[in-house]
């Protein structure tokens, strides 16, 4: 009696050059560009769950890097980092450079959008255990990078120099005043003949995205490395760390065509967004007042500063991000499926509702009531 | 099997329910807590003064007078006014309390032209504010070019979409578990066979 397994469904087999096969116009040139830098190497197999739109979401946080770091750069063309002008410059994109203000917007809804799929990305990671061994150093490269989504939104936030920037900037120079010598970068005493605003600007168009860049890099490498994690509904192989060699699958290539078209998608609503709501530009800066909110992403924290000033937000963030990056080290247990981490689930719909909670109350919360003045 | 599985997802999910209630209300208990961050200290410079009236006014429009008049009044009274025309601020004074925020905007912005045409080039965490305009609205009405890249961005999402529906995985996820399952059988049982 012969038993076969079900046959892979999709597997990739590589072009065999001894036939003189007829080759479209596309396939020569891909071949010519293969044959020098090797692009055929992105064709390995990847489980085909992988393919699914919450296993991209990954790749729809590069799309949207990477929609932000082009609108990026057609907005330096026009933006001043100066004090005296920066506020407006941003005036000028938006009301006197032809398609400035859809520009602009893009990048704003881009930003809004890379932090919601980094978000939704890790806690997808977390929902399927994709954090645990050996996927724990990747892992932390993850969390990195969604501290520095954080930091990329704040020093754009203070790059329009309006009001709400310019607050968020006097949050940060006290929390670095509270952090002594590992805050000194953020003191306007660092370099003092020199705007704060110009250094933030270095930071947010160079030191930020490129650390981003090359810990993208790396994060993709290691998943390269580790292969794609295994759907915890799904039966993995005998290390419990791989997904079975029986699960169809398909080139890496057909990944990168689901993430191409999702940004396509993505792109389109960012751009209607960009039309319908694109965001304003505050009046400039005046010391000495309190009277914007901060992006949503972060009034978690400013809730905390309401209750127990700014050591709040600092001692917030690092515990959140302290917690992030310490739970592959706390949560041991070897199970994937979240019915089967009733404590991660629990901890985890903890630190959900606290951060809720404190941002609800914070929305709820009239912005002058934060002055506490 | 099923059945202790059922169990076990129910059993989760009700701790977790729990859990989450407790933290929501535990929160929520700590909320009224001291509002405990104050602002910067008040100024003795009046052109500082005179630019916080004006930013409220910026920022908050006709709904920002009361602040504004306060901070106006503080310039007034200030000690050191170098560089501000009291009597244009006195007048925009005035202009608040008859409810014209534009004329007190412009009034107050002439007053500090002495004090910020003298201001070094801003380093450190200065401002480098001269003059403190209205916030800019989103958008206003939209023109031909908005309407030609509104309809743009639909196309190009309407596009994606059906290409990500095009080149959606063949399997659900059910669908997967089942042909593995299946080969897991088909395997054990061609193990057994081999046993034979």
């Amino acid at each position: 009696m012969t038993i076969k397994a079900p046959a892979v469904r999709r597997e990739h087999v590589p072009a065999d050059s001894s036939q003189p096969a007829r080759r479209s116009r596309v396939r020569a040139v891909v071949d010519v560009v293969d044959e020098r830098l090797g692009i055929t190497a992105l064709e390995y197999p990847v489980p085909e769950h992988a393919n699914r739109l919450s296993w991209t979401l990954g790749g729809i946080t590069a799309a949207s890097l990477g929609i932000l770091i082009v609108t990026g750069i057609l907005l330096v063309q026009f933006y001043s980092p100066v004090p005296e002008s920066a506020n407006a410059s941003v005036r000028h994109i938006v009301t006197g450079v032809t398609g400035g203000r859809f520009i602009r917007g893009i990048h704003f809804w881009a930003a809004q959008a890379m932090y919601v799929t980094a978000l939704l990305h890790l806690i997808r990671v977390f929902l399927t255990g994709s954090y645990k061994r050996p996927r724990e150093g990747n892992y932390l490269i993850g969390v990195a990078m969604f501290g520095l989504v954080t930091l990329a939104i704040f020093t754009g936030t203070v790059l329009k120099w309006d009001q709400e920037g310019f607050e968020a900037l006097g949050h940060n120079i006290e929390i670095g005043r509270l952090l002594g010598g590992v805050g000194l970068w953020f003191s306007p005493t660092f370099a003092d003949q020199v705007p704060i605003l110009v250094r933030l600007y270095g930071a947010h168009v160079v030191i930020v995205p490129g650390l981003i860049l090359v810990l993208a890099v790396l994060h993709g490498l290691l998943v390269k490395k580790h292969k794609i994690s295994p759907h915890p509904s799904l039966p993995s192989d005998a290390s419990g760390t791989q997904a079975p060699s029986d699960e169809p699958t398909a080139p890496f290539t057909a990944h990168l065509k689901r993430i191409a078209v999702f940004g396509m998608v993505l792109f389109g609503i960012l751009g209607v967004l960009a039309v319908l709501w694109p965001p304003t530009v505050g009046a400039p800066p005046v010391e000495g007042l309190e009277i914007t909110r901060p992006p949503w992403m972060f009034w978690w924290v400013f809730t905390l500063e309401n209750w127990v000033g700014l050591a709040g937000i600092l001692w917030g963030e690092l515990a959140f991000f302290a917690l992030l990056a310490a739970l592959p080290f706390i949560d041991r247990n070897p199970r994937r499926a979240w019915r089967q981490r009733p404590v991660a689930i629990a901890a985890a719909s903890i630190l959900f509702v606290i951060v809720a909670v404190l941002t609800t109350l914070m929305a709820v919360t009239p912005a002058k009531q934060h002055l506490g003045m | 099997m099923v059945g202790a599985r059922r169990r076990t997802s129910r059993r989760s999910l009700r701790r977790a329910l729990i859990s989450s209630a407790l933290a929501a209300a535990a929160t929520l208990a700590l909320a009224p807590g001291a509002w405990a961050h104050g602002g910067d200290g008040e100024t003795k410079e009046g052109y500082v003064l005179v630019q916080q009236a004006l930013g409220y006014l910026a920022h908050d429009g006709a709904s920002g007078s009361d602040a504004a008049m306060e901070k106006v009044d503080d310039a007034l009274a200030t000690t050191d006014q170098e560089g501000v025309d009291v009597a244009l601020v006195q007048q925009a004074d005035d202009a608040l309390k008859a409810g014209d925020v534009g004329a007190a905007q412009d009034l107050l912005q002439k007053s500090i032209a002495a004090a910020v045409s003298s201001l070094k080039p801003a380093v450190g965490e200065d401002t480098g504010t001269s003059t403190v305009p209205s916030d800019l609205p989103g958008r206003g009405p939209l023109t031909r070019l908005d309407w030609a890249l509104l309809a743009i961005s639909a196309l190009i999402a309407a596009i994606g979409a059906g290409l990500a529906v095009r080149l959606r995985p063949e399997d659900t996820i059910r669908a997967l578990r089942a042909r593995l399952g299946e080969s897991a059988r088909l395997t054990d049982q061609a193990q057994e066979v081999g046993l034979r």
